[in-house]
């Protein structure tokens, strides 16, 4: 029997997957000390597109929500994960920022950092791996996920032979974005990857966008996997991974063990359910089996992007149209994992296809770029007909002939200012400087989100932002409440 | 590639697995000719549990419902179902008053059967074809379960072998794989299936397949069980399905197509049958299908989802909650010395209440139900497997088993069943053999059967009936600056 370790995904990618990443500090804050005691492997808890939201949409300077939440968990290995070669959606990010980003992390309080790249950057990753390492972080590679005519097991062993050979990477994470992971694919897969992960321990993330990756996951533990990403309760199931308290019980029904601790978790789910209503934030259920998802293999947020984007272009029955299309733009476009920034190229060319009633009539420079091999080497080649109109688009010889860029730190200093801490130059390449500014002028960081906890505060609460009332007061025999919109 | 045939169990299957059997006529009504358009083979509708629900809780004339859904469904075959040797719940019914079931059910218009009995004894299949001879002189359809669950003695074989049986009578039209509590996996469908199939096309029979997507597999069961043969697949709309309920036809149809299937379904007709069914469900405070986690301990119990409710309930009562664990364990090895029944009526109550007894008492059998007798000494036909000695020996050795042991079933004729209730008609005559005279009557002054079912439609109102509901108080008022509201809670009649 094994013991189970569990990556806690509750405030990273469950709430990314869920909540958009509209997760502020002060969420989190009152369960984070509980947290930090559950008993998991490690903590995942935040990313560079975790900041751009909190500065953009929240008014949150991440820096300092990132310093009161690691404050509070002194006992758990956090984690930050980390593209090989960007920071943001589209663009490629150079060498030198990204080993910014790390060394600043670490400063802040991470000590474990997953590190990704759907092409495979190999150098890049290690690279990453080595500055992590050098400030005695935690490093685990992650390998994507994807099912295509490419994406054998042999192809996966490769790449695990590949990314282990670092002395500074420590685990293996086979992630599954799309949650297209089958139960039955699970034994072919983790044996090749273990075969070629030099004794490294195998991590395994999957969405349960199916329904099925609790199944998978009990595979992989009989594959030898013992380390699982999971989220608490109201932050699991739907497009976000399996609960821990399904996995848990599972697991202690199979006689595996853990350490997690029962009542704590408790409380942890407990809390966020709170926040999710008094918020209005969504509470993850779990999907019903959907065969498409195989086939599209679209990460659960993008169908909600592509349903607005149609209804934008007064198209919304284009739908089924578009997820098809999605499917064949991939493979011609020589089978991207579907991750950022692949899943939103693609799926733009998609809804472009669509759209203008013809293929690839209009092509967006980033598809360009990633055919430049901007990115990286495609999986697999690119249909060549399509290569052909790429090559023909007016934008090909200027971008071809522009490749990203390594500037130095010093010159990236003097382009951004050399006033700004390593810190806000980082946050310069999220966001424009305004909304920085704004997100610092909002003053300290909230500790704390009023929750209410009871159905008769939460039914004032949706009247109040149902209704153009600024003032409501209900009473009955037993009680008299009163609230007011807005602040005091 | 396979054109699928659907099966609507959206107001039989669907709504006893969410809402009790608590759906009145007038909450389908509305809606009942869209679902005759959608093209489904069958619409499931009857039960006699239902029958008994909707009198007794709805006040409600189930005849009178079912005349006027079967009036609104003019294109689809109308599905009841029994089982072979009762429509009362614990005890055996006379043969007589269950053949007037069937003929009654069929001169309000049910045009198809599916019978059942989960111990597929040789008698009780004798009884199913019985049924189905009765039926059969109206042309109804005839479908026989065989109920799935998992022991030593449920094999591939064993399944194969009662299939044989079961389909033995030319009566018989179709044979279902019935998975009540949601235990088939896809592997498992991979093998049973085809072992059905082959004694079905033998004999040139239908096969159908329903599965509760309890563990959230039945999905995938479907599409191996299609892969394998199957072509009648049972599903209910989106508000009715998932969770203890079957999958959703909206998804199952989505899967279909993406795994290259047809079927004959207007998807067009689907979204205001969901809707209608959602906003019943909001406004009677029913329970809306949701998807359930992947359990493992489903399968270690195999116990159905509503029975894990009652048993919370009983324990609570003791102040034993905490106990339940032990609860389900007890039950799993109760079923074991019973001969492995299968876990639906009446067997699931039976090994239930058996296994509640023995946790509560202390030691084990320390009190035998005369039903656990009745089942002991074959009332209901022979357990899958011999009953474990030492059992027997306990229940040998229980005061009422001389008084038990040997005897058979009450078996009245009509006219004897006729004379004991009186001069009504023989379908008032069924509905009191099934509910006590007091709710009979109580039904018999509420009137005619609402042709509706009032929703509140305005999401503020609703939340203030909650509100009132939760408050305990006799008024609630609501000012805002823009409106001011009262509501008064009525006097209890």
């Amino acid at each position: 029997m094994a013991h189970i370790e569990y990556v806690d995904q509750t405030m990273r990618d469950g709430q990314q997957s869920l909540w958009g990443m509209r997760m502020t500090a002060g969420m989190a804050l009152p369960v984070t000390p509980l947290i930090d005691r559950v008993g998991y492997r490690v903590v995942d808890l935040t990313g560079s597109s975790m900041f751009e939201v909190l500065i953009k949409y929240c008014d949150e300077y991440p820096w300092d929500g990132l310093d009161l939440l690691t404050a509070s968990m002194p006992n758990s290995r956090i984690r930050a994960g980390l593209r090989s070669n960007a920071c943001v959606s589209f663009a490629v990010t150079p060498d030198a920022l990204m080993d910014l980003w790390v060394r600043c992390l670490y400063r802040h309080g991470i000590s474990s950092f997953w590190i990704y790249d759907v092409l495979f950057n190999i150098d890049k990753m290690h690279r990453l791996a080595k500055v992590a390492k050098e400030a005695d972080a935690e490093v685990a590679a992650a390998i994507n996920f994807s099912n295509s005519p490419v994406h054998t097991d042999a192809y996966y062993g490769e790449k695990a032979r590949l990314l282990a050979a670092s002395p500074d990477v420590d685990t293996l994470l086979i992630y599954d974005t799309a949650g297209c992971l089958l139960p039955e694919r699970v034994p072919g897969l983790v044996r090749a990857v273990k075969a070629n992960a030099g004794g490294k321990p195998i991590e395994l993330h999957s969405h349960n966008v199916a329904g099925l990756s609790t199944w998978t996951y009990l595979e992989a533990i009989k594959e030898g996997v013992t380390i699982l990403h999971t989220a608490s309760h109201p932050l699991a199931n739907g497009p976000s991974m399996p609960s821990t308290q399904i996995l848990r019980h599972n697991t202690r029904l199979l006689g595996h063990s853990d350490s997690l601790d029962d009542r704590l978790m408790a409380e942890v789910e407990a809390h966020f359910t709170k926040v999710a209503r008094t918020a209005g934030l969504p509470i993850g259920v779990p999907n019903e089996f959907d065969l498409s998802a195989y086939h599209h293999q679209i990460p659960g947020g993008m169908t909600g992007t592509f349903k607005n984007q149609l209804a934008q272009h007064g198209m919304p029955e284009k739908l089924d149209a578009v997820l098809d299309e999605t499917g064949r733009v991939r493979r011609e476009l020589g089978y991207p994992g579907m991750m950022t920034p692949f899943s939103q190229l693609v799926g733009t060319l998609a809804v472009l296809n669509i759209v203008l009633g013809e293929r690839y009539r209009v092509i967006p420079d980033e598809v360009i770029k990633y055919a430049c091999g901007h990115y990286g080497e495609p999986v697999a080649p690119i249909d060549p007909a399509v290569m052909d109109r790429i090559a023909a688009a007016p934008r090909f010889r200027e971008i071809q002939a522009d490749p990203p860029q390594q500037p130095s730190l010093e010159e990236l200093r003097r382009d951004y200012g050399p006033e700004l801490s390593d810190e806000e130059m980082l946050l310069h390449i999220l966001v424009p400087p305004a909304e920085i500014a704004r997100a610092q002028a909002a003053g300290p960081i909230e500790r704390a989100y009023p929750t209410l906890d009871s159905d008769v505060a939460r039914f004032a609460n949706e009247l109040l932002r149902g209704s153009d009332a600024q003032y409501l007061e209900i009473a009955t025999d037993a009680f008299a409440f009163a609230a007011r919109k807005g602040a005091a | 590639m396979t054109h699928v045939r659907i099966v609507d169990q959206t107001i039989r299957d669907g709504q006893q697995s969410l809402w009790g059997m608590r759906m009145q006529a007038g909450m389908c009504l509305p809606v009942a000719p869209l679902m005759d358009r959608a093209g489904y083979a069958v619409v499931d509708l009857v039960g006699s549990s239902m029958f008994e629900v909707m009198v007794r809780h709805a006040r409600e004339d189930p005849w009178e419902g079912l005349d006027l859904i079967v009036q609104a469904m003019p294109r689809t075959p109308i599905r009841g179902g029994l089982r072979a040797h009762g429509i009362i719940s614990m005890s055996v019914t006379p043969e007589a008053l269950m053949d007037l079931w069937v003929k009654r059910l069929c001169v309000h218009g049910v045009r198809s059967f599916w019978i059942h009995d989960t111990l597929h004894a040789d008698r009780n299949i004798a009884k199913m074809h019985r049924r189905a001879k009765v039926a059969k002189e109206f042309d109804a359809e005839i479908v026989l379960g065989l109920m799935y669950c998992l022991s030593p003695v449920h094999t591939d074989a064993y399944y194969a072998e009662r299939a044989e049986a079961m389909a033995a009578s030319p009566d018989v039209d179709s044979l279902m794989i019935y998975d009540m509590a949601g235990l088939l996996v896809p592997e498992r469908a991979r093998t049973l299936v085809p072992a059905v199939k082959a004694v079905t096309d033998r004999l040139g029979k239908g096969l159908e397949i329903h599965s509760h997507n309890v563990t959230g597999l039945a999905p995938l069961v479907y599409l191996e069980a299609i892969a394998q043969g199957v072509e009648v697949i049972h599903t209910a709309s989106r508000p009715m399905a998932n969770g203890a309920s079957m999958p959703s036809v909206e998804m199952t149809l989505n899967n279909l197509r993406h795994a290259g299937h047809s079927h004959g379904i207007d998807e067009a007709v689907l979204a205001p049958i969901a809707d209608r069914f959602e906003a019943v469900a909001r406004a009677a405070g029913f329970q809306l299908g949701v998807p359930n986690e992947y359990d493992l301990g489903v399968y270690r119990h195999q116990i159905p989802g509503g029975m894990t409710g009652t048993f919370r309930n009983q324990l609570k009562e003791h102040g034993m909650e905490h106990r339940l664990p032990e609860l389900l364990e007890e039950v799993a090895r109760v079923r074991e010395e019973l001969g492995y029944p299968g876990l639906a009526t009446p067997y699931s109550q039976l090994v239930g209440t058996l296994a509640l007894m023995n946790v509560l008492n202390g030691t084990r059998y320390a009190s035998i139900p005369d039903e656990v007798l009745h089942y002991a000494y074959g009332w209901f036909g022979a357990p899958p497997v011999p009953i474990d000695p030492e059992v027997m020996d306990r229940i040998d050795a229980h005061p009422r088993a001389r008084d038990i042991r040997g005897s058979s079933p009450p078996d009245p004729g009509l006219e004897e069943i006729r004379a004991e209730f009186g001069a009504i008609d023989d379908d008032e005559l069924i509905l009191r053999a099934l509910v006590a005279a007091p709710h009979i009557d109580a039904m018999k002054r509420s009137g005619p059967v609402a042709r509706d079912y009032p929703l509140v439609r305005d999401p503020v109102l609703a939340r203030v009936r909650d509100l009132l509901a939760e408050s305990r108080a006799a008024h609630v008022s609501l000012s805002g600056t823009d409106f001011s509201l009262t509501l008064s809670r009525k006097e209890p009649a």
